[in-house]
């Protein structure tokens, strides 16, 4: 019975330790974009080429970077964000994301505002056509496709200081309506959680 | 340690004698309307007695399973928002049009009734869903409108047409037609609710059957009933599916309530109470969604082999006959609901399986034979040499399947970070190592019960190629859609059985610390997946 105590009790002091972290975090927000309007599947692509484009402004603090793609199971995505010749940032996402229209790529935080930027996006091999949602722009007599960029850094706010808006938000369009509706889910999860270890410690023995 | 079967068989559990024709004429023709009526009587007490004795021989621990799997959905219903769930659109529309028309759905066109529609453009759903950068409305404005349109008499019924979910048979739809009604003279969103409260029901019903099913594959391990129970009851997975309006909810309770029965079958032999509640449950399988098809020939095997095993007294008594008589009967059964609904259908000059015909038309389209199978390994497990590469540069095992079921959500946008699924490896591949040391140091214990692991395998089997099939039909035209982990959640209780396995892997010195640790595993994937998916739809 102890040892069923110990395992219970790491565990439990496991979830709140990593709640505590992740609630006093900040989330990412909206920093800034390439301003390439997201038209819908401008085109469709198999993978295994490489996009460049102006990346414009990316602000300081930026530690993500969402990009207008599209599949059901997405490839792999490496980002490079150059300043002239200088690699200022980069990240990686890998294979197997989706199903959604962006994909957001975690890069090394930009110490500093980086202005004319230049982004290079690799899309690895795809399973399936993969859905382009940008712009097409002539380029030196051609065309390009130019990728919707948003750039994503922490907010000013933790999510525990959000919880009230959050919880008030999620009351709106959802019946039953109210505030409390958020609460309630938590009451409930405290409560799973009770049962959950009240089993534990009289049937795990 | 007490074991479970130590108790004496009730006379229910023996193998009674068939119901023959001659007994419906006897009753049909009883000469006075009062004996009859006490035949009535005694025959519903009898039911009853039957009914509560079964119930009692639930154990609590089942119970409290059932009841944290429901809360747990009840939970998920209120953080999902309206309509942001895979196809929860064309569901709710089946059940719309089956409750206020009393039709079946006549295509497969998004037409649904003006209260819906109107509904899914004040919440702005097709915006939200894909866009894991927006959030569910909350300008005032947006929702002052929704709250207008709720309060206003808008039509409920539509023209019939309720998009995906056409093709799908109707047990589940008609079932939720009760909540519905309840809630007819509340909002769509109040209605919507209460049916998908009814899903969160279905979730109880599944962690419940899960743990029945682990009691009797390890009859003489108790603590691993539990383990899962609990596995099944906070898998988010079950709580997410069993939290908006689908009938996956339901299907995985038939299928835990099949798995259970199977291994019940297994160890106290194919009675024809056994056969009934089978082939009972195979026709609710059939009737509930198009995807049990997949479960079904191990489920056939599983019969066949239990006719030929017989019954025992015991599970490793001698046998005292074979079950040939229950083992059709379980199969009649099964097949008596399709083969109504075809001669309905033929009668009514509509095509034998009505609207499925259309999707059974594209089966005989496909490509070669050997294409298939590849494409359905390689959809599951890694390439080998020499097959044709149908997913470059990707592991499906790992960067779809395993991703996925640790954590994807909403309509199938909101994911964790991509360091949870990397660190989510150590624990997923600890339990792997321990489930194969539990396996290895068990094998004289399985080799006796092959026949019954080869059933669950077939069952497991089949179905991931239906899937993987389903999903090479639908390639050309939506890509590889069909990556979801909802659709193989219809083994949980065998995966749930796995878990138990690698709890007791650990042995006698660290098992307990580790069945704990466990448990608090999927407790902690649940309450970060309900986080996760808050942050995605109102942060």
């Amino acid at each position: 019975m102890l040892r069923v105590r110990l395992g219970l009790a790491a565990g439990l002091l496991g979830i709140v330790v990593t709640l505590v972290v992740v609630l006093a975090r900040p989330p990412l927000v909206l920093a800034g974009s390439n301003e390439v309007a997201p038209k819908f599947a401008i085109t469709f692509t198999h993978g295994g080429e490489t996009i460049c484009q102006p990346g414009r402004t990316l602000p300081e603090g930026t530690e993500a970077i969402r990009v207008s793609l599209s599949p059901n199971i997405g490839p792999s995505v490496h980002l490079a964000v150059f300043a002239g010749s200088k690699v200022i940032t980069e990240g990686e996402r890998d294979p197997g994301w989706g199903v959604d229209e962006t994909v957001t790529v975690s890069v090394r935080r930009v110490a500093h505002t980086a202005y004319n930027t230049r982004i290079c996006t690799k899309i690895g091999p795809a399973a399936e056509g993969v859905q382009v949602n940008g712009e097409r722009v002539a380029v030196n007599g051609g065309q390009a496709i130019w990728l919707r960029m948003e750039y994503l850094r922490p907010g000013p706010s933790s999510w525990l200081s959000l919880a009230p808006s959050i919880a008030s938000r999620m009351g709106l369009a959802h019946a039953p309506a109210g505030a409390w509706v958020g609460y309630l889910a938590i009451a409930v999860m405290i409560a799973v959680s009770g049962f959950a270890s009240r089993l534990v410690l009289r049937e795990l023995g | 340690m007490s074991n479970p079967y130590d108790t004496a068989p009730s006379p229910t559990d023996a193998p009674a004698r068939p119901p023959t024709a001659q007994d419906a004429v006897d009753l049909a023709d009883s000469p006075r309307a009062v004996e009859r009526d006490s035949t009535e009587r005694r025959r519903v007490k009898w039911l009853l007695s039957l009914s509560i004795g079964a119930l009692r021989r639930v154990p609590r621990a089942a119970w409290t399973c059932a009841l944290i799997a429901t809360l747990g959905a009840a939970c998920w219903s209120v953080i999902t928002p309206p309509f942001q769930a895979p196809d929860e659109q064309a569901h709710f529309a089946y059940v719309q049009n089956l409750a206020e028309t009393g039709r079946l759905p006549s295509t497969s066109r998004d037409e649904y009734s003006v209260e819906e529609a109107q509904t899914l453009v004040d919440l702005h759903q097709g915006e939200v869903r894909w866009h894991p950068e927006l959030t569910t409305i909350s300008a005032p404005a947006d929702v002052e409108k929704l709250r207008h349109d709720q309060a206003a008499p808008l039509p409920r019924a539509g023209p019939g047409g309720i998009g995906v979910a056409a093709s799908e048979p109707p047990l589940f739809y008609a079932l939720a037609t009760i909540p519905y009604q309840l809630g007819s003279s509340g909002s769509l969103l109040d209605r919507l609710e209460l049916v998908r409260l009814m899903d969160a029901l279905f979730a109880g019903l599944t962690a419940l059957f899960t743990f029945m099913f682990v009691r009797e594959a390890l009859p003489g391990v108790p603590w691993a009933w539990t383990v899962g129970g609990l596995t099944a009851a906070l898998m988010p997975l079950l709580g997410f599916t069993s939290g908006f309006v689908t009938p996956d909810a339901m299907l995985y309770t038939v299928c835990a309530a099949t798995f259970y029965c199977l291994a019940r079958a297994f160890r106290r032999g194919l009675t024809w109470r056994a056969s009934i509640a089978l082939g009972l449950l195979i026709g609710a399988g059939f009737l509930t969604k198009l995807n049990f098809v997949g479960v079904v020939p191990g489920v056939m095997l599983g019969l066949v082999v239990l006719a030929f095993r017989g019954i025992r007294d015991s599970p490793d008594g001698p046998r005292t006959g074979r079950a040939f008589g229950p083992m059709a009967l379980a199969m009649a059964l099964s097949v008596a609901p399709v083969c109504l609904y075809a001669l309905f259908n033929v009668i009514n000059g509509h095509a034998t399986l009505g609207i499925v015909s259309n999707a059974a038309g594209q089966v005989s389209e496909r490509e070669t034979l050997g294409g298939e199978i590849v494409y359905i390994w390689e959809f599951f497990l890694p390439r080998l040499p020499g097959m044709a590469n149908d997913f470059p540069g990707l592991s499906t095992l790992h960067q779809v399947w395993f991703n996925r079921t640790v954590g994807l959500y909403g309509w199938l946008d909101t994911t964790f970070p991509p360091w949870v699924y990397t660190f989510a490896l150590i624990p997923a591949g600890l339990m792997a190592l321990l489930a194969v040391c539990s396996l290895i140091a068990r094998r004289a214990a399985l080799l006796r019960r092959k026949s019954e692991l080869l059933v669950y395998i077939v069952i497991c089997v089949s179905l991931l190629t239906l899937i993987g099939a389903d999903s090479h039909l639908g390639s050309a035209t939506e890509g590889a859609g069909y990556a979801q982990p909802r659709y193989i959640m219809p083994l949980l209780p065998f995966a749930a059985a796995v878990v138990a396995l690698a709890a007791r892997g650990a042995g006698r010195r660290w098992g307990p610390v580790v069945r704990a640790l466990i448990v608090t595993l999927f407790l902690a994937q649940d309450i970060f997946s309900q986080l996760l998916t808050v942050s995605r739809f109102y942060g």
